[in-house]
């Protein structure tokens, strides 16, 4: 296609050329005709819109140069004299050039060029334009921050005479994100008053999106001098749309932070990696956890009822699980592979672990961040669950012990997966029976370890579940009682 | 189908607004001047018009209030092309009733976003 413009174009600034030719010697005739001025104005401008679409840049510039001049003329700012319209024609000389050459080289007459624009600038005084306002730069926080805005957008009486349609721009408002509209018809006149061409109606939006504050204004931009938009960010409603709802104001300094611990606790672990652990280290990493385990759990607390698998709970939980790892560490001075009974933990494992944790930890802020779900490795929940659970007690953990360990661990899991599973809507048989046996063997586990509160507790659980079933819901327990079980596992 | 009027003394312009707008599914007529584009569409509807605004015999603004006064074209979206050293035609065009705006020089992508902007 370009190939055919660019031919039509060739036809059209020759034309347009000969035009300016002639009245260029015209104009020198009478320089004070404004009907020439007019004329040479349009030509020139008409030159310099269309080979900037056909893509002749270098011409499209040179005839800016020209049409500043006499755009400037006829505003009557600068005089027409000899100079100008002989400067004019050589300028059009050079416009013939880069016409004949679509591939202008940036050599082709490069000192004429320069020559011509020089004596041009110097017929208009210099004002420098104002530069394009130059986008304000982001927020810190990464941009694809999930934010929640509530809108409230009222037309102008007179919007729809413009050829603007409410529902066009709502549209595309919507098409921003989730959004959930409300029309407001309360300004609505009685009937013998309306008038049925006028816009009466304003809606509410309250939109969930990752789009900016500038974004959404640019969704108005063609109506903004005649209605009212109003922008307010705002909590995120819990009814509102988007399965993971933390509220974005307190997101942003909870990021922020998040960030600068995670930062420094992947620092330390480097230092660690080569150098043996001092006990000052120990210390800052403690308290670099400890710091994300709080602020998560302050987040969690003012976000109300998120899902039980929601990443900011898998956070709290990582850090709460390598904090007391560290503190173990901490205070009991490295590894004591002889306490560990058959867990052998060591310097690298507890290492390694941790390089784990804080990569899990990375990967769920994003998750928050991008309003997506997340999934802990089972295996590192393990590793933890053992690791931390290697004495404090000072009884060595026996055969037994970590056998319960490792069978309820796997359990654990069948369940924690049919769970989500069921919660999703599968209401395969084959999902619940797996469910089922999962619950049955942790109970035997829990009757040979001797645990019979644990017993105890799995009983209920299987017995609500049996009722539910009957009902035909699931029971929201599931979170409390498997975060209190991992607790009591230690 | 929709069709949209692409009034501009430019024939490469025209072109290329025809060009572009068809090949996004929309019929495309064209007109050289106001005058031009008052006789087209008295002979057929349009649902759109996107005009510039120096032109011969009659501007685009003159072109807009005209336009504004015919019954059927009392909401048909108006978008006027103008260049970005000109905001205060942008207004001038609003209040003659344009319905918005596309800055030259402009690309394929931006004409057919501008459009879709201003149109079910």
């Amino acid at each position: 296609m370009l190939a055919s413009l660019r031919s039509a174009f060739q036809a059209e600034a020759a034309d347009l050329l000969n035009e300016l030719d002639s009245s260029l010697l015209q104009l020198e005739a009478n320089p004070a005709d404004g009907e020439i001025i007019h004329r040479v104005f349009r030509a020139i401008h008409t030159l310099k819109g269309s080979g900037a679409t056909v893509g002749l840049e270098r011409l499209s510039r040179f005839a800016h140069r020209v049409e500043e001049v006499f755009d400037a003329a006829r505003d009557g700012k600068v005089e027409v004299t000899p100079e100008l319209t002989d400067l004019a024609l050589r300028a059009c000389d050079l416009l013939r050039v880069f016409l004949a050459d679509a591939d202008s080289t940036p050599d082709l007459e490069s000192g004429t060029e320069q020559q011509l624009v020089t004596a041009l600038k110097a017929f208009v005084k210099t004002e420098t334009p104002a530069a394009p306002a130059v986008q304000a730069a982001g927020p810190a926080v990464a941009a694809s921050l999930q934010r929640s805005y509530r809108i409230r957008y009222t037309p102008g009486l007179r919007m729809l005479f413009s050829g603007n349609d409410p529902v066009v721009l709502l549209t595309e408002l919507c098409a921003l994100g989730s959004a959930h509209v409300t029309a407001h018809t309360d300004s609505l006149p009685a009937l013998e008053d309306l008038d049925p061409e006028q816009c009466y109606v304003w809606w509410e939006i309250e939109l969930f999106s990752q789009a900016s504050d500038e974004t959404i204004r640019e969704v108005f931009v063609f109506v903004a001098d005649e209605c009212s938009v109003e922008i307010q960010k705002g909590e995120t409603d819990n009814r509102g749309p988007g399965p993971v709802r933390v509220s974005s104001r307190d997101f942003e300094s909870f990021y922020c932070e998040a960030e600068e611990h995670l930062q420094v606790i992947e620092e330390c672990l480097l230092q660690l990696e080569k150098t043996a652990a001092t006990p000052s280290d120990l210390a800052e990493l403690f308290r670099r956890l400890h710091s994300l385990k709080g602020a998560s759990a302050l987040l969690l607390g003012e976000s109300g009822d998120l899902a039980p698998r929601h990443p900011l709970r898998f956070l709290h939980q990582l850090a709460h699980a390598a904090e007391a790892l560290v503190e173990q560490q901490r205070d009991g001075n490295g590894s004591a592979a002889g306490q560990m009974g058959n867990a052998q933990v060591d310097n690298t494992q507890i290492g390694n672990t941790l390089f784990d944790v804080s990569a899990a930890m990375r990967r769920l802020l994003e998750c928050i961040d991008e309003n997506r779900h997340a999934d802990l490795d089972p295996e590192l929940l393990r590793r933890l669950g053992i690791a931390i659970s290697a004495p404090k007690a000072e009884t060595p953990r026996d055969a037994k012990q970590i056998a319960f360990v490792e069978t309820a661990g796997q359990c654990l899991e069948n369940m924690r997966t049919c769970f989500a599973r069921l919660q999703a809507g599968e209401q395969d048989a084959a999902v619940g029976a797996t469910y089922q046996r999962a619950i049955e063997t942790l109970g035997s586990a829990c009757q040979y370890a001797g645990m019979d509160k644990l017993r105890a507790q799995l009983r209920e659980h299987k017995a609500a579940l049996e009722a539910a079933a009957v009902v035909g819901a699931l029971p929201g327990r599931w979170n409390t009682w498997s975060s209190s079980w991992t607790e009591r596992s230690s | 189908m929709k069709t949209i009027l692409a009034v501009d003394d430019s024939a490469t312009i025209r072109q290329m607004v025809a060009f572009t707008l068809q090949g996004a599914g929309y019929e495309v007529v064209v007109a050289g001047d106001g005058v031009d584009a008052l006789k087209q569409i008295a002979g057929r509807h349009v649902d759109m018009i996107i005009t510039d605004l120096n032109m011969p015999n009659m501007n685009g603004i003159e072109l807009i209030r005209q336009v504004r006064s015919l019954a059927p074209y009392k909401f048909v979206p108006i978008l006027l092309l103008t260049t970005e050293s000109a905001p205060e035609k942008k207004q001038e065009g609003k209040a003659a009733g344009a319905t918005g705006w596309i800055v030259k020089p402009f690309d394929a992508p931006q004409l057919v976003a501008t459009v879709q902007k201003v149109m079910r």
